[in-house]
């Protein structure tokens, strides 16, 4: 029995020695801090989800990079902007989307869901503190650990690589553009399972107030900013609940509500994503809100 | 609580040390340790259906006993009946009433009369398949003086609960299973080895192969229409192999779990992709399940000894009988008629035993002849397990058709290069390891013991990988 007891133990020592020799390498080689350094021009910093992603090119907004990506809850986006802002002191302003779909319940699935844990957890894993990983591991622990130990080995490939300018080469979000038109705009045409906001997601807000308040913390400009959507895209079902959370717990935040943008259908690639061609004009518009005359964004 | 989750990864060590380091001083002890266990481990999955498995256990004990000690035997078959019909009647209701109850009220439209059936909006409970027969064979076994009713309540209760085999098998026997609960069971270093090993085996399939086989297979599976006939046929391989993996996988953890703690449990699987005809293949597949429906049904029925015509119509019985048992669907019936068809010709011409020995015993490679046979089988069974896959009929037939299009000359569309390299590295191991229990029993016997350990690390690795989402097991809804 001593024999089998000590020899399970010793392929469980090297299962575990080969995990924690990989978290280690992983959290000191992924994002090291001369690969997150940002050009000393550089002084917004753009978060969000597809909105963002898909809205703002910053080859027309100067001083600009566009960290957006798709499915990104505010979770990972508070750890990601943490450690950019970190490494890049010459940050003044923060744009954060902030749209309708960000209060919704559904929110919680791109939190901690399977597969978003497994593509988060890889890309943000290792810049999670305590607190998340207990968050995320309590609502989903079999998610959590699988997508952890996916993550261990899809990301031993990145170790060896050069990271250089890692932001910049679009590694923690990027503009995505697109030349896709959306089909059959109706302005009547309302979803109607979009009629009702079933509940909020708590935490989706909650790490959002996180977001906001460690950047005011660095005295940096905060604004949230809600990118335009195609009037066929109905927000009825959860504007009342949407305004009434930006007053209460974002009412020290300025707030910049480009929702209604004048851009034609050509602009959109479906209801709530800009084209390439909506981007070129929004972020046209964008940085002359942002760069020109900041006396635009209202409080 | 599923064998391939992080909940199992730690109740079986915490088990494991309560068996061998606290409750080591008898077996009744550890009886009793393996009882509450497995109750646990059960009552992880819904704690509501425990009831019906504690109902279940003391149903089949108490009549067991009463046959035993019946006076007379229409006292004794009074028992066996009473015992037989709950058994059934529990089985009935919670798997086949509603298929009955739409199937007739389908069949009543037909004629114009419009039915609106009662259905029972119930979840099966998991594993009822597996302890019902292990509650019918022992109460058989017993009616028909085979084996002495069992006196003590708990050993009884393990034999019925034990927690690898709980839920989906292997089926064990009474005569197997209960003697090794009532003796005193001692630690054995080489078996629990070989337990690790074939755990570390079945995960593995169940894990690396099955599921990313899943992956595939319910891609292909769930939007047929889109894909060309050769992706079709890839779509079929992919869940012969989803199907073999997820279920020897999980009776290869049963087995290697059960090991651990002393107890061995029938062989369920022997390489039944390397059969030579549809006999020798269904004398390798789910085993258990076969020898039960052999000894308690086909036998029973008259076996073979009643001329052709006796063997083809219990073959068609046993098979029809053994497709229902894995679902109450027309495609479980017809996947079970396909295998009676095909087997068939060995019936009727008395070739059903002519490969006994596993393929090309002491030889690296088959012949010709035998590598051909294997081919054809191997075919015949993936064409079968369309309709086990599909959800109706209609499914099955237009998949089929799909199939034998123009398309199926096309270069499948769906080519995943990892999964076809996983699959090569998997059928090469169990190739060599095919004259074994399990395919790495004896392994890399003659290797250095540092390159034995490095095959077994990159195999934990690697279910460590590709531990995507938890899949269940696929039978589990059996």
């Amino acid at each position: 029995m001593k024999k089998f007891l000590l020899r399970v133990f010793f392929f469980i020592g090297i299962i575990i020695v080969t995990v924690v020799v990989d978290v280690v390498l992983q959290k000191n080689l992924l994002f090291k801090d001369e690969d997150l350094k940002l050009p000393k021009e550089i002084s917004i910093l753009i978060f969000g989800h597809s909105h963002p992603a898909n809205a703002y090119n910053t080859e027309y907004i100067q001083h600009a990079v566009n960290l957006g990506e798709p499915g990104e809850a505010y979770i990972y986006t508070y750890y990601k902007a943490k450690k950019v802002i970190e490494n890049n002191p010459q940050i003044k302003k923060v744009f954060i989307e902030f749209t309708n779909n960000q209060i919704d319940k559904g929110m919680d699935d791109w939190l901690w869901d399977d597969v978003h844990l497994q593509y988060r957890i890889k890309s943000y894993g290792v810049l999670l503190d305590k607190e998340a990983i207990q968050l995320l591991y309590k609502k989903n622990s079999t998610g959590f650990i699988n997508a952890f130990s996916k993550s261990l080995f899809d990301n031993i490939g990145s170790l060896f690589t050069n990271k250089k300018n890692l932001i910049l080469k679009g590694g923690m979000g990027k503009f995505m553009p697109t030349d896709k038109i959306i089909e059959k705009p109706k302005s009547d045409s309302i979803d109607k399972k979009r009629k009702l906001l079933d509940s909020i997601s708590a935490y989706n807000i909650l790490y959002l107030q996180k977001l906001v308040k460690y950047c005011q913390d660095k005295k940096m400009e905060v604004c949230l900013v809600r990118s335009p959507m195609h009037k066929s895209y109905d927000v009825s079902y959860s504007e009342s609940v949407f305004k009434t959370i930006l007053h209460q717990n974002f009412k020290d935040v300025k707030w910049l509500d480009n929702k209604n943008f004048p851009l034609p259908d050509k602009g959109f690639q479906d209801s709530e994503h800009l084209n390439s061609f909506g981007a070129k004009v929004y972020s046209q518009y964008f940085n002359e809100q942002v760069n020109e005359n900041s006396n635009n964004i209202r409080q | 609580m599923f064998f391939n989750s992080l909940n199992f990864a730690l109740f079986l060590p915490i088990v494991f040390v309560l068996y061998w380091f606290v409750m080591n001083r008898s077996y009744k002890l550890q009886n009793i340790l393996l009882l509450v266990s497995s109750y646990f481990f059960y009552a992880c999955w819904d704690w509501r259906f425990l009831f019906l498995l504690i109902f279940s256990t003391v149903l089949d004990y108490y009549t067991g006993l009463k046959m035993s000690d019946a006076k007379n035997q229409k006292s004794k078959k009074f028992w066996f009946w009473l015992s037989i019909s709950t058994n059934l009647g529990f089985l009935g209701i919670f798997k086949y009433y509603n298929f009955f109850a739409t199937s007739f009220a389908d069949a009543f439209s037909h004629f114009g009369w419009q039915v609106n059936p009662w259905t029972l909006k119930v979840i099966l409970p998991v594993g009822i398949s597996f302890y019902t027969f292990h509650g019918l064979s022992y109460v058989i076994d017993i009616y028909k003086d085979r084996i002495k009713a069992e006196q003590n309540f708990i050993d009884y209760s393990v034999f019925v609960s034990f927690f690898p085999l709980l839920v989906a098998g292997p089926i064990e026997r009474a005569t197997h299973l209960l003697p090794q609960i009532q003796r005193k069971r001692t630690f054995d270093y080489t078996k629990a080895v070989d337990g690790l090993k074939q755990i570390l085996w079945g995960l593995f399939k169940k894990v690396v192969i099955a599921d990313q086989c899943a992956d595939y297979a319910n891609r292909i599976f769930n939007n047929y229409s889109d894909y060309s006939g050769s992706t079709l046929v890839l779509g079929a391989v992919f869940f012969a192999f989803q199907i073999y993996g997820d279920f020897s996988g999980y009776s290869d953890i049963a087995l290697g779990t059960a090991r651990l703690f002393g107890v061995d449990l029938l062989r369920n699987f022997a390489f039944p992709y390397f059969s030579r005809d549809i006999a020798e293949f269904w004398r390798r597949w789910h085993i258990s399940l076969s020898t039960w429906f052999r000894d308690y049904l086909y036998i029973p029925l008259g076996g073979s000894k009643g001329g052709t015509w006796m063997k083809v119509r219990n073959t068609f019985i046993i098979f029809l009988v053994s497709g229902f048992w894995h679902g109450a669907n027309w495609t479980f019936l017809a996947w079970g008629f396909l295998n009676a068809l095909f087997i068939m010709p060995s019936i009727i011409f008395n070739t059903n035993r002519t490969n006994l020995e596993i393929v090309a015993r002491g030889r690296s490679l088959p012949t010709l002849k035998e590598f051909a046979s294997i081919i054809v089988t191997f075919s015949l069974t993936v064409f079968a397990w369309i309709f086990f896959r599909s959800n109706t009929i209609d499914e099955a037939f237009s998949y089929i058709l799909r199939i034998f299009s123009h398309s199926f000359f096309t270069v499948p569309t769906v080519r995943p290069a990892i999964l076809f390299l996983l699959l090569g590295f998997f059928f090469l191991i169990e190739w060599f390891g095919r004259e074994e229990q399990f395919a790495i029993a004896n392994l890399g016997q003659k290797w250095a013991k540092g390159i034995r350990w490095i095959f077994y690390y990159l195999l934990a690795i690697s279910i460590l990988y590709f531990s995507g989402s938890e899949q269940q097991f696929i039978y589990f809804q059996f």
